[in-house]
Parts: C-alpha cells; structure tokens; sequence
C-alpha cells in the first residue's frame, strides 16, 4: 500500500482528515460518471469485439480481433481519417490558443467600451451550431456567397473562388470557421486566469526595468502554466471529436479531404448502422487519446511546478 | 505633450489589431442579423445585398410561432439554469481537490474525467436511453439535468483546477490558523479569488447545455419538452433551406446565453490586475 | 459551515436531483393514445400535417393523435434508437428509401389485411402500392402511401430560347448535353448546369444513368451500372464539370444547386418536383423556368424511376386498427389534395387528380404525361436493398468526387459501384429472399 502523502501546508495530524475531505470533494464527480458512463462506454468495448450492423443483421455475432484486423491492415479511410484529424487538431487548437491569449491580454487592459467588447467576443462560442455551419456554408458559396462578392469588389481576387471545393482552399477554409468560433474558449479562459496573477510582481519588474515581453514571458505565461496545459488539453479531445461544423460544411469532402477519423466514427456507427466496426474505431479513437493524454501531461510536467 | 508621442504606438499595438479581430468576429454576426431580417426569396439573390432591405420581421414572427420557440425556450432555460448551477456548484470542490490534496488514485481519477469525452455522443446514446429508461425518467427533463451536468462536470472540474492553482495556498493556511476550518478556509479565501473562474465555467456550460442537441433530441418523446437545438434543426430539411428562419431562430436562442454573459462579463474583472499589464 | 453540514447539503443537492421520477400517468379513460412520428417537420410542411391530425382529433373522440415533429436529418437515427430500445411510436413518416431496413427487422406492421378490407383502397394509384410491395421479399404491404416523386431537370426557358432551343420536352441525353453547352457564357458568368457533387450526388447519378441506359437495375442478377455505354455517358457528363458548370458543385448539395439555378448562375439543375416551391418563390417569371422530365434513352424510351414517401405503423403497436384508421384519414382525399399541393408532388390518391390546381400546375402535368406516355418504362430502383442509400452515401458519394477531380477513373467508379450492388443484392437473395 503506497503511502499517502501528506499536504505539506497544513501540517501533519490533517492528512487522515484530508483524505476523507479529498473523496468527499469528488463523490459527486465519481457517481456520476459510474453511473451514467461506465455502462455506455463498456457497450462500446463491447460491440468493437462484435460484428452489429442493422444493414446486414445476418452477419451478426462475435467477430473476435477481426474489426481491429480491418482498420490497421485493410482500412485506408481510417489511416487517411486518422490523419486529417490530427492537422485539424494542431491547427485548431494552436491559433485559438494564440488568438484567444492576445484577445484577453487585451481584454485585460482599462480601455473604454470594455465590457461591450467582451460581450461581443463570447458570441461565436455562444450561438447556435447549426447556424454558425449554414452561414459560414452561405458566405463561401462560389457565385453568391458574400466573402466572393467583397473580395472581388475589393480586387483581392479576380475570379469566383470555390472555397469549400478547391482542394488548396477547403482545409483553410472550414478551419477559419472552427476558430472563429472557438477562439472565445480560449479567451474567456485566459482572461479569468490572468485576475490572479499578482499586480506586485509586475510592479517589481517595472522597477528592475523589465519591458512588455520579457513581463509577458516570465511572470504571465508561467502563471498562466498549468490552465494553459489543461485548456489545450480538453480543447484538443474536444476538437478531435467535433463533428458537426465540418460535416455542415463540406459533408467530409471532397473526396474524404476533410474527413476526421470522429466524423468516420460517426458516419460508420450511425449513419451506415454499422455499430461493431464503428465500435472498433472508437476504441481505437479513445486509446490514441488516451495515449495522448498521458504523454502531454507528463511531457509537459505538469503537477510538478514550483 | 507627452501623451502625443504614446498615442500612435497604442493605435497600432492595439486598437489596430483590436478592430482587425473584432472585425473577423463580427462578420458572420452582422451577415446573420441581415439574413434574419430579409425575406427568404431575396437572401439568396444575386447582386448581393450587404444590407436588409426590404426588411421584414416575419422569419421571428414565424420562428417563434410556427416553430414552437416559445414552448423550447422553457424547457431549455429549464435544464440549463439547473445544470449550470449544479456544474458550477460541483467543480468547485471537485477543481479544488485536483489542485490542492494529493489522494490515492488522484491520477486515475482525472483520466476517468478526462476518459468521459474521449466518445462521441453518438456511440453512448442507445446505453444512456436504457439507463434513463431503467430511471423512469425518459421524456423528463431531469435526464438531461442528469446527462449534461455529468459531461459538464468532468469538463470543467479539470478547467477549475487550473483556476484554483493560482490562488496562493497562503490565504488558506491564514485563515486556518486563525481558526477557521478548511472548508470555511476555502470560502472565505479561494472562493472570492475564484469568481473569475467561477464565471467561466457558469458561461462555458451554459452555452454547452443550452446548445446541446443530440440527448435532448433522443430523450424527449413528446414535442412539448423539446429544447431550442431541435427546434432550430427541424427548419432545415431536404427541401427547404428556410436560411431566414433559422437566423432569426438562433438569434432569440443567443438571448439567454448573451443577457446571462453580459451580467457575469464584468465579474471577469476582479480589478486586480486591471491596467497593469503594459502591451 | 461544518463539514457534516456540507456533506448533508452535497447530498441533498445530488438526492434531489436524482430521486424525482416522472409523475405523468396514463390516461385510464377508453380514449386510444397514438403517437405519430412527423418527418417532415419544416415550417412549410409541419403546418399542413398537423392541422389534418388536429382535424382528426376533433373528427372523433375514439382516438387521440400527438405528433412529435423530428427534423429530418435526424430522424432515421431516432427511430432506429428507438426500436434498438423497444420505444418506437405507432405511426410514423417514412421515406422510400428507409422502408427496406426497417421490414427486414420485422419493425413495421403488415398492412395488407387490413389494407384489403379497406372501402376506398382504389383512390390508391396502383403503381405506387406495386412499388411499395417490391420493398418487402415477400411482397407485402408495409407503407400507405402519400406521395409520389420523380426526378426532373429543371431548367432555363428563356436561356434555352435565347439559344433558338425549343425541343425540350423530346430531349435526348445527346441534346441535353448540346443544350448545356450552349447555355454556358463566361462573360455574363452563366454557365449551362450545376452538377450536385456533395450529399445525395450518388442517387442523381444512379438516376441518370439509367434514364440513360434505358435498362433494368439488375439483369440476371447482376448490375447493369457498369456497363461500357454508361461510362462513356459519364464520362461525357463529367466533362461539363468546372467549364459548363461551377466549381463549387463539387461539394454542392441540394441548396447550394438551388441557389446557383435561382440566382441566374446556371440555367439547369437535376432535382425532383419537390424543389417546386424554392423556384416559384425565387423567380418572378413563372415562365422563365420549367420541369422537363429526364430525357429519352439511349433506346428511345423514358426510363424513370418513381420514389414513394408514405405512413407506417410500427409492429410494436397496441392499437393496430385505430393506426390504420388514423393512416386512412391521412391520405383521403381532401388530405392528400392540400399536402400534394404544398409540396409540389404527384398525388396517391387518384381523386387529387381531378382537382384544380393538380390540372393546373405544369410542372406536374408534364410529369404526369411523361408517366403515362407509351414509351414510359421502369428502371426498378433497388430501393428493396437495405444498404442501397448506404452504398450511395458512403462508397460511391466520395468515389464520384475522386473521379470528378480526377484521381481515379469512371470505369473505377462505376466498377466499384456495381461491385457494392452485386455483393448487396447477393447477400439480399441469400439471407433475406431465401429464408
């Protein structure tokens, strides 16, 4: 039995006490997910070792190793899916981590209208899915989508631009949508982490000289650590998993190019009725997140501040 | 005469790039007022029309009527006030064990909350509708209360977490030795410096919960407890594209989550570090 | 506050959230409660459907029917939950191509018996009963139907005119092409068609193919799909793409086509009749548009295919009978006049038929007479294969986008086709016509 250390702030005699604190504090956490979530997320381990699939119900039984044999050896949409996933993450997440950082240094500064700025810059987050996907779809339509029409007026470009089928524009183009709507994520995020950080410290610095970057580099972004790692890591599971907006844009295509291995999850499991095989590459999806999960905490040494 | 020297560089390093950015955010926004306020003929119209004219309010009237908005909107404040309230209620203990005490299976405990949005929601619906069955409580409210604070919950208990490392363990320790327990140590001194975090979260799994579509769409057998989400994705269908009713639609779906941001926005501010930044 | 204290309220905040069960009760008096599942819930359509189930229920006071508007993208997946769950509804929407699945799982009720006993089953177009029978192996009647589609190429009269062409409605494919190609003008950005290349560009293409080929589906059990004249006709057809019709219909859906053809864009579009009412709001000129049904075969007939939309009850039912009544009011005539009429579709009920504004909108009269013409046939559409809209969605719809941009060939795609339809119809008659 490993030994249970003690909190070093409050002093021994506490720890019995704390620990009994400790599961106190997370019980609520723990019932929930046990009983709501340990049943549907073994249903899903389960039916990746079984061949379902209302289409073909004759077909139905266990299949042993033979859906994961599929997807690593003959499945070339997932290694292709497997692959835009992980462009869409990177790119998602680093440019609404940028974007979302410089807006709420900004936000953090006295300046007037403040508050209406602020309102303004959660919306994208706040409005509805299913809108955010059709106006965005609108706005990119090759002959009257408006983005066209003021380019052109503009001279920027001379021909109507298929944004969402020009295999060099589609990428860039749905991911302009993503962050447009996730950068307040990151915003808000930041923003409400950067209320603690202590005016004195950066008063001090002021003393010693220090100008704008080198305050930015060494007392807010260390601060900002540990909700930095934590925001990017459920923002990445997030955008691995988003749907939606992409499937609204451009159904996947073309040709699969915007195909992420959720969305092949998603079109398997549900839409072709195909729950075993989907099965299969949900427990693949999970594992590969869950691999990435234990590396980026440990790569980033996380809990180990200070 | 001093101030003179200052004011281009404070132009160009950030109301420059404050109205580039706002600019890019707002776009959509505007081009969504103006589908909502034009008939449905002229939305789709060549030469384009950048402005709403002629206007109508028809596509509100409609959505709100027609569509059955006013019966949505209930039942979405419904499950949405209770499940933030729980979430944001619940992160704070849960945040402020991950941060503070060092437990058995304190590691595995944050994968398992981690774990929980590893799935689509799709994969778990069919087990989720037994379970709610077995419960009795399909087609009430109380399951999506149930659902969504759960997914809430281990989302942002992980993101409170990071909230609570950053106030100095300091001020806890003051007040117990002033006498206090530990759980009145944390609010008298973590939960003030936590507001910020605290409105956050609140604002995060509002919107979560308020725009959630698939569990309610599967859980509520009845049109009357539909929520906003299946409302606004019923105007779409393989016929129609109804862009103007689904504008003006959303529009009134933003108000709660807006009215309820512009409150708490300032709440984001404790002040403390207010114009302290230099940029 | 003590910790007993925060344990006691932490426990009555989760007990009260968990411990409150429904309280809605059944209804014990004899009213019989039906619930009808509505597909077609958009604002034009879920009005018309449910003022003639509130007709209904102030009609009688045996049965009471609460319908509960699904949104149509969404909807298969809530009845499929539904049924894996044992929580379907009684009476349903359903689409024609949703049908084979769902009476393959034994999920719907057989109407036959009752249909049989049924006064006023011969207001019912006899095509479309025969073609709801070939959903079933055993040719039973799953679905009443209420409408009836085809599709139709939309297209520009008045540019057609411009360019002296007035033969329209005796088109060959050879003269469609032509046609197309002669709308298109760079200069005034027009260009001659908009190809669908997104979701549903399979089933247009499958359409296509056959008004072309003028041949069955199937022929001794094999797919005619992939035959060397229907890659040369899409071949042909391709070549239009991204000089006679824009870019962007490589991911083009449904509204994305429209919007091109309302707009002025382009001067053709391949679609159904229930795109009627998107052109008639768009255009101000009722003349300047039209439906042409899809052009003669290669063998000089009309090759069509027909898709049928209807009611279902579920097997699961309590209350077959009052179903089936509730079925029968739906598509009475007065019914099944108003819904045809909103939606711009062929009628299933004959007496529609005889109403104005049937006689009355071209659209549906050149339809009806394309129908009926002597050299009408019928391609038989596999919509009998459980996986064919799957197969159309997921192996083909992304095929026809590799092949539009050129990364594979048509012969591949066809080929890979044909090859999803052998192995399903294949598997069809071993498992499921065998048994």
């Amino acid at each position: 039995m490993k030994p249970v250390k003690k909190s070093r702030a409050l002093g021994k005699g506490l720890f019995e006490r704390e620990n009994f604190l400790a599961y106190l504090f997370i019980a609520p956490a723990i019932i929930l997910i046990t009983v709501f979530l340990f049943y549907p997320v073994a249903n899903v381990f389960y039916y990746a070792f079984q061949h379902q699939n209302l289409m073909r119900p004759w077909a139905d039984g266990p299949a042993g190793f033979d859906n994961f044999v599929h997807i690593f050896i003959e499945d070339t949409v997932f290694v292709g899916s497997l692959w835009v996933s992980l462009q869409w993450v990177v790119v998602q997440v680093s440019f609404q981590l940028v974007f979302g950082m410089i807006i709420a240094l900004m936000l953090n500064k006295a300046f007037k209208f403040r508050g209406l700025v602020r309102t303004i810059m959660f919306y994208p987050w706040a409005i509805s899915g299913v809108l955010t996907a059709m106006m965005w779809s609108m706005m990119y339509h090759q002959h009257v989508g408006v983005f066209n029409a003021i380019l052109l007026d503009l001279g920027i470009i001379q021909t109507h631009i298929a944004w969402l089928a020009n295999m060099s524009f589609v990428f860039p183009s749905v991911a302009a949508a993503g962050i447009w709507r996730g950068i307040p994520f990151f915003a808000i995020m930041i923003l409400a982490r950067l209320q603690t950080v202590s005016p004195e410290i950066y008063e001090a610095c002021d003393v010693d000289g220090a100008n704008a970057f080198q305050k930015f580099f060494y007392i807010t972004l260390p601060h900002l650590k540990e909700a930095i790692i934590l925001a990017t890591l459920l923002r990445t599971v997030w955008e691995f998993n988003a749907v939606d907006l992409i499937m609204n844009l451009t159904g996947g295509g073309p040709a699969r190019a915007t195909t992420t291995l959720t969305m092949y999850i998603v079109n398997t499991a549900v839409t072709d009725q195909n729950f075993g095989y989907g099965s299969a590459l949900a427990a693949v999806s999970f594992f590969i997140l869950l691999v990435f999960a234990m590396i980026y905490l440990k790569a980033s040494r996380f809990g180990k501040e200070d | 005469m001093r101030p003179k020297f200052y004011w281009p560089k404070r132009v160009l390093m950030f109301y420059l790039p404050m109205i580039l950015i706002l600019t890019f955010i707002i776009f959509p926004l505007y081009w969504t007022v103006r589908t909502s306020l034009m008939h449905e003929r002229d939305i789709v119209s060549l030469p384009i029309r950048y402005l709403p004219i002629p206007a109508t309010f028809t596509n509100f009237i409609t959505a709100w009527d027609v569509v059955g908005f006013n019966m949505y909107f209930r039942n979405s404040l419904f499950v949405a006030v209770l499940s933030v309230t729980l979430v944001t209620f619940f992160s704070i203990f849960v945040g402020y064990s991950l941060s503070r005490f060092k437990f058995r299976g304190k590691n595995a405990f944050m994968f398992m909350m981690l774990a929980t949005q590893f799935l689509p929601a799709a994969m778990l619906i069919l087990p989720l509708f037994m379970i709610f069955r077995n419960l009795n409580l399909l087609n009430n409210h109380f399951s999506l209360v149930l659902i969504n604070t759960t997914m809430q919950l281990s989302f942002n208990s992980i993101l409170m977490r990071g909230f609570v490392s950053g106030i100095p363990i300091e001020l806890e320790e003051a007040a117990t030795i002033d006498g206090c327990s530990r759980i009145g140590a944390i609010f008298k001194t973590v939960i003030p410096l936590l507001i910020p975090g605290l409105v956050a979260t609140a604002a995060f799994s509002f919107v979560g919960v308020w725009n959630e579509f698939l569990y309610a769409f599967m859980f509520m057998t009845s049109r009357t407890n539909f929520t906003l989400p299946i409302g606004l994705r019923s105007v779409i269908g393989e016929y129609t594209a109804n862009h103007g009713i689904l504008a003006a639609g959303s529009m009134i779906a933003l108000v709660p989550a807006l009215l309820m941001f512009v409150y708490l926005q300032k709440y984001l501010i404790t002040g403390l570090a207010a114009g302290s930044v230099k940029g | 506050m003590s910790k007993f204290k925060v344990v006691v309220l932490m426990a009555a905040v989760l007990a009260f959230a968990l411990a409150f069960t429904a309280c809605g009760s059944d209804d014990e008096d004899d009213v019989i409660h039906l619930t009808y599942w509505v597909i077609n819930s958009d604002p034009l359509r879920l009005p018309v459907l449910s003022s003639h189930v509130h007709a209904f229920n102030a009609s009688q006071d045996r049965i009471f029917v609460e319908y509960v508007p699904l949104p149509q993208d969404d909807a298969l997946n809530r009845i499929n939950m539904a049924l894996s769950a044992n929580e379907e509804p009684d009476v349903t929407d359903l689409m024609h191509g949703w049908v084979a699945n769902l009476v393959l799982r034994d999920a719907l009720l057989q109407l036959d018996s009752r249909y049989d006993s049924w006064n006023a089953r011969t207001e019912m177009v006899p095509a479309l009963i025969s073609e709801i029978r070939n959903l079933d192996a055993h040719g039973g009647l799953y679905m009443l139907p209420a409408t009836s589609n085809t599709h139709t190429i939309w297209v520009r009269t008045d540019w057609l005119a411009e360019q002296g062409i007035t033969n329209q409605a005796t088109w060959t494919w050879d003269d469609f092409f032509h046609a197309v190609e002669a709308m298109t003008d760079p200069s005034q950005v027009r260009f001659g068609h908009t190809l669908r290349g997104g979701p549903g560009s399979a089933a247009t293409l499958f359409e296509m193919i056959f008004s072309y080929s003028g041949e069955n589906v199937f022929e001794n059990n094999v797919t005619t799909l992939n035959s060397p004249h229907n890659v040369a006709f899409i071949e042909r057809y391709f070549a239009l793409f991204g000089e006679h019709t824009p870019e962007g219909d490589l991911v083009a859906g449904h509204m994305e086509i429209t919007a091109n053809f309302t707009t002025g864009i382009a001067g053709s579009m391949i679609h159904n009749l229930g795109s009627y009412q998107n052109h008639a709001d768009a255009f101000d000129d009722y003349n300047a548009f039209e439906a042409i049904p899809m052009p003669l075969s290669r063998i000089g007939t009309r090759n069509l295919s027909t898709s049928v939309h209807g009611y279902s009850v579920f097997a699961s039912t309590e209350h077959p009978d009052a179903a089936f009544e509730f079925l029968t009011w739906m598509i009475n005539a007065e019914n099944n006049s108003e819904w045809n009429e909103t939606l711009g579709q062929l009628p299933s009920n004959i007496r529609v038929m005889e109403e104005a504004w049937f006689n009355e909108a071209e659209h549906i009269a050149t339809m009806t007479a394309a129908i009926n013409a002597p050299n009408a046939t019928s391609n038989g559409l596999p919509q009998f294969l459980p996986e064919f809209a799957s197969i159309n969605n997921t192996i083909a719809g992304p095929a026809i986008q590799e092949a539009l941009l050129g990364q594979i060939t048509v012969q591949e795609l066809l080929d890979l086709w044909a090859d999803a339809l052998n192995n399903a119809l294949d598997e069809y008659l071993t498992h499921v016509v065998g048994q």
